[in-house]
């Protein structure tokens, strides 16, 4: 049996919808974004690190860390810049992992069409009653930048999502 | 799963497809091994005040590896009851629970320490792990045959019997403990071996791990897993006891004055016990006593032809079945006993002369 994995393409939904989705390079921001895992490896001296690899095993349960990187690539400032991302279907937000340093993080329980913070977001339960959003219910992450990106500068933001 | 759905939705919607995917259901053991995550983020942002177009990341992609996992699983709580000669047969259930269909290999061992708390005091002659086809539960001889399970999907489980060949003349309560060993390998007829691959460096190669525990007698994270059971044996316990009585001699009379001289008459006594712990009544038992060549046998002791007594029954000394089932012929002395309960003695009494 084989998922039906959601492609990048989803983000023709959040996208503003008046605006087609370009693809880097003559565009005055690149996005890259990283998939890796954190190994324990033994070090010449006995000790163990932890080290970041790049997500090559993974089974279930594994959790991988999504890295984003804005970058501005043009000779002016660039202002409102808002990163999104979707958690792929076959994994779920690892709660409290987003990285929110100078950006107000925002979630979506709803495939990318509304995003509200963490404790405001809702979901209708089993029962049918609404209930607070767990982390298992988000679909999309949003970054909102509070400060223009620079000439040249690059931001980061992460967040874990384990493999279900 | 309500997120589930909605990505679906979303995956669905913005491939324009604007249909529903066929309904799919998720593993319970997670994402399929072999499947690729993708990931693709974008951003939007303006530049003096004018709202740019978005912009789409690279894919982020890496291939869920397989994560090799099972259990064995004892399903028999307390000892197989077989009796000697005959086989025994033990239920397990393998489960596998990896993210990928798997095929089993199959291996039984003895093993000496008993399950259920008991003392492992003998083995079996032979054993054989077969796979429970047929009627489930059930060990059939001609339909249980199968030595390897070549195709389990993920959350399958099956049953193995492992089957005990229990020696002849086994005593009654004697155990042999046994432990079944399931191990992983590649789906379909004579798969390969799984072997784990430690570093692996390209995302988008399934690869394969191992997430299994320790059971029985394996290690964790050996693509195995082992439980064990144990068989006891269910028969009759029987013991012979034979004693002497002198009760006179030709010159000193009567006991307790008579001595072994020649023509000195002794009673035997001889009493077949079926211990009162046995399974089961011992049946057509033989009691043989053949006569040292330094007495001669009495034959008229319980009257005309008839010198051997079973249980206060007279027993002509002629091999006359079926008037009775004892004789006496070429120096031997001989009584069959129908059955024997647990408990239940059989005494057998005759005379000599010593010569």
């Amino acid at each position: 049996m084989k998922h039906v994995v959601a492609l990048g393409l989803s983000i023709l939904l959040f996208a503003e919808s008046a605006h087609a989705v370009e693809t880097a390079g003559d565009t005055a921001v690149e996005i890259k974004i990283t998939a890796e895992i954190e190994v324990t490896v033994k070090t010449a001296d006995g000790r163990e690190e932890v080290k970041r690899m790049p997500a090559a095993k993974v089974p279930p349960g594994t959790a991988v860390i999504y890295t984003l990187n804005a970058k501005n690539t043009s000779a002016a400032p660039v202002a409102d810049v808002v990163m999104t991302d979707p958690i792929p279907a076959e994994m779920e937000y690892v709660d409290g992992s987003v990285s929110a340093a100078d950006a107000r993080v925002t979630f979506s329980v709803d495939g990318g069409k509304s995003f509200a913070t963490k404790e405001s977001l809702k979901v209708k339960g089993e029962d049918g009653a609404m209930r607070a959003a767990l982390p298992a219910d988000f679909t999309h992450i949003r970054w909102q930048l509070e400060k223009p990106l620079a000439p040249g500068e690059v931001r980061a933001v992460s967040f874990r999502a384990r493999v279900e | 799963m309500l997120r589930h759905d909605l990505k679906r939705l979303a995956s669905s919607l913005a491939a324009a497809a604007l249909l529903w995917s066929a309904a799919d259901t998720a593993s319970a053991v997670g994402a399929d091994a072999g499947i690729t995550v993708s990931n693709t983020a974008s951003v939007v942002y303006t530049v003096n005040a004018v709202l740019q177009p978005a912009v789409a990341s690279n894919a982020a992609d890496f291939v869920v590896d397989r994560l090799v996992d099972l259990t064995v699983t004892a399903i028999g709580v307390t000892y197989t009851s077989v009796t000697p000669a005959t086989n025994g047969a033990f239920l397990f259930s393998v489960a596998n629970i990896s993210n990928a269909t798997l095929g089993f290999n199959l291996s039984a061992a003895n093993n000496a320490t008993d399950p259920f708390g008991g003392t492992d005091n003998f083995d079996p002659t032979t054993l054989t792990a077969v796979v429970d086809t047929g009627v489930i539960g059930t060990y059939e001889p001609g339909t249980d045959v199968a030595t390897t399970m070549d195709t389990v999907a993920e959350d399958g489980t099956f049953g193995v019997w492992i089957v005990a060949a229990i020696p002849g003349g086994q005593g009654n309560l004697d155990i042999a403990a046994v432990t079944l060993t399931a191990t992983a390998r590649e789906p379909g007829i004579g798969g390969a071996a799984l072997t784990e691959e430690v570093n692996p460096e390209n995302p988008l190669v399934m690869e394969t791990v191992f997430g299994d525990g320790a059971g029985d007698t394996d290690a964790v994270q050996d693509a195995a897993f082992s439980d064990s059971g144990a068989y006891q044996v269910a028969s009759a316990d029987v013991t012979i006891t034979k004693t002497e009585t002198l009760l006179s001699d030709p010159i000193n009379g009567a006991a307790p004055n008579a001595r072994h001289i020649p023509g000195a008459l002794v009673e035997y006594v001889v009493t077949v016990t079926n211990d009162a712990g046995s399974a089961f009544p011992a049946t057509t038992l033989t009691i043989s006593d053949v006569l040292p060549g330094d007495v001669t046998f009495a034959p008229d002791t319980y009257g005309i032809g008839s010198g051997i007594d079973l249980d206060g029954a007279p027993q002509t000394n002629a091999a006359d079945s079926p008037t009775d089932e004892s004789s006496f012929a070429a120096g031997t002395v001989t009584v069959t006993v129908p059955s024997l309960a647990a408990g239940a003695s059989a005494v057998i009494t005759f005379q000599v002369t010593v010569n």
